[in-house]
């Protein structure tokens, strides 16, 4: 079993929620050793996953701060998605390469709490995003997991592990569609 | 727009009556028998049991139920979403829809056709021309009002409708009847195959026909040139008026009108389920499971993680095989207890050698943990005036080997 300084670190970074994709600099020696960390994260009770579209994370039977988190997450990406379809002006359709854009989007005008709609309000509400600076809590948040990125003009871009929840949101689409 | 939407855009617009009728009336309410009598006198072609079936219809629609029964009042509610559409599309959209237009086109239509009938007849009737030119301009103006007001009326609903917050499925059902009742019909009109362009040429031939025919007196015929020339300043306005007014709407509406992708149809459905059922009777963790090692929900504390680590590192170092028979003693012993000690050393005292004492006491301590006891002990004795430093001696025990100063304690 081998564990020198950068696996011991990229363990600490998944332990810690992080997802790690192609961008990270822990990304290749992921990749070289995954036996080694499938055996070591297997032993603190977590699933070590990793997804084609390049990025490896891990997962476990969620507690009550992370279920919490999970619901604030999915609810502020469902919103943007339903955001970003109303503002858009192109013909191009709204899914994952769209969303992968390196420009990234105005979240915080896009999300801004007092410009929502009452029924967004309430379900941001729902999961106790009350106002502009919880929702930047969350932003950033998201952004030390690696979903999002702030770039320097302000802008946040959505980075390879967003596919994650935008999986989520098929599921959901699947449903519509069964029924 | 999802099938779900337009399947209830399209109920609304079907009992569009009914569900107006209901709007106007306080809270949106009616009673059982009354919404009975009310669709029975709207819809009078209908037996009782379809009356019966349209009000079930209503009662049961997805995503959310039109008409809502109350049993203990007997009364039914229209939804307030669908009553608050209803009054804004009947009281603040100004636009003069298409078919007032298309009645207006119908008039100078039907004006024409006369004019026509009338110059093919064998004796011209003065009168009757001049009388449905009349009626040709009345409609023309008729025309031009229509265009200059839906041209202010457009302006602001397309602010009000950009301004506007609401939710996403309204914004979809005010889209979805903006493009079906006012511009894709409009579109239609003012086609150049449509009928208002076909209508206008019609009567620029009849009326040049007029302006050329010497058997008509020149105050028709100038009235007929006059006519001609506002005819055509018309066409042009309401054409450009219309053409601005779909070319501005319809990118404002494409949003709410063009099909979802699905991840946009998925994001629509769990946020309308979080709507309904809340997020947390949903259980969106269940499909969206993070990790995170901080906070009191860790499995591991930090300091546990971190000599995880420690442990593993230490095996890398040495292969220490760990005995593990069942024949070896594994006897439990517990910490030296410092306060005690440093009361029998006082009662012990005077002491030659500190460490050899409490290596006696503890036989079965390691020689650090003896000799850090030592340490604590002294430290706990506080007179220091009593402590002797000797010569260095050598301490052992099992593998342990120490060297340290004798220390005394008189």
């Amino acid at each position: 079993m081998q564990l020198n300084e950068q696996i011991t670190q990229a363990i600490w970074e998944l332990l810690r929620g992080k997802h790690i994709d192609l961008d990270h600099r822990h990304f290749s020696i992921i990749k070289e050793n995954e036996e080694v960390f499938i055996q070591h994260v297997n032993a603190l009770g977590y699933q070590f996953l990793s997804s084609d579209l390049g990025f490896y994370y891990l997962q476990r039977d969620g507690k009550k701060e992370e279920t919490q988190t999970s619901s604030r997450f999915c609810c502020l990406f469902f919103v943007t998605v339903q955001r970003l379809d109303e503002i858009k002006d192109t013909d191009e359709p709204l899914d994952l390469n769209y969303l992968l854009n390196r420009k990234g989007f105005d979240l915080e005008a896009l999300l801004n709490f007092n410009q929502l709609d009452d029924t967004l309000k309430r379900m941001f509400r729902d999961v106790e995003l009350t106002s502009n600076e919880k929702i930047g809590e969350v932003l950033n948040k998201m952004s030390t997991m690696h979903f999002t990125e702030k770039l320097e003009n302000g802008n946040w871009r959505f980075r390879r592990p967003i596919a994650r929840l935008v999986d989520t949101a098929l599921k959901y689409a699947d449903m519509e569609e069964e029924e | 727009m999802s099938g779900r939407v337009r399947d209830f855009i399209l109920l609304v617009q079907n009992n569009i009556e009914l569900l107006t009728e209901i709007s106007k009336l306080d809270n949106y309410s009616i009673s059982h028998q009354n919404l009975f009598s009310l669709t029975t006198h709207l819809y009078s072609n209908l037996t009782d049991i379809q009356v019966t079936n349209k009000i079930d219809t209503l009662c049961e629609t997805k995503p959310f139920p039109i008409l809502d029964f109350h049993e203990s009042d007997d009364e039914f509610t229209l939804a307030s979403r669908v009553g608050d559409l209803i009054l804004w599309l009947s009281n603040n959209l100004h636009l003069a829809s298409h078919r007032i237009i298309l009645a207006i086109i119908e008039d100078m239509s039907a004006a024409i056709e006369a004019v026509g009938n009338i110059l093919n007849s064998t004796e011209i009737n003065l009168y009757l021309l001049k009388k449905h030119m009349a009626t040709l301009r009345r409609s023309n103006t008729r025309l031009s009002e229509c265009a200059s007001e839906n041209l202010f009326s457009i302006g602001t609903q397309i602010q009000e409708f950009k301004e506007e917050l609401i939710d996403y499925e309204t914004k979809q059902v005010k889209a979805r009847f903006l493009l079906d009742e006012y511009l894709d019909p409009m579109r239609d009109i003012i086609d150049p195959e449509g009928p208002m362009v076909s209508t206008i040429e019609n009567a620029e031939q009849k009326l040049l026909q007029i302006e050329s025919s010497i058997t008509i007196n020149k105050e028709i015929r100038d009235e007929s040139k006059r006519i001609v020339q506002e005819l055509l300043r018309n066409k042009k306005n309401t054409r450009e008026v219309h053409w601005n007014a779909l070319s501005q709407l319809q990118p404002i509406l494409a949003p709410y009108t063009r099909p979802p992708s699905d991840l946009v149809k998925g994001a629509s459905r769990a946020l309308s389920d979080i709507n309904k059922h809340g997020s947390k009777s949903i259980k969106l963790w269940k499909h969206f499971k993070l990790v995170r090692s901080t906070g009191p929900s860790f499995l591991l504390g930090e300091d546990q993680i971190q000599s995880w680590f420690q442990r593993i590192r230490d095996i890398q170092k040495e292969d220490i095989r760990v005995n593990i028979s069942t024949e070896i003693n594994t006897e439990y012993r517990e910490n030296i207890p410092i306060l005690s000690e440093t009361n029998r050393l006082k009662l012990s005292m005077p002491i030659s050698d500190l460490l050899e004492f409490i290596l006696d006491n503890f036989p079965s301590h390691t020689l650090t943990e003896c000799s850090s006891a030592a340490i604590d002990i002294l430290v706990q004795f506080g007179s220091f005036e009593s402590v002797h430093l000797g010569e260095l001696q050598t301490y052992s025990r099992e593998n342990q080997v120490l060297e340290a100063a004798e220390i005394a304690i008189k």
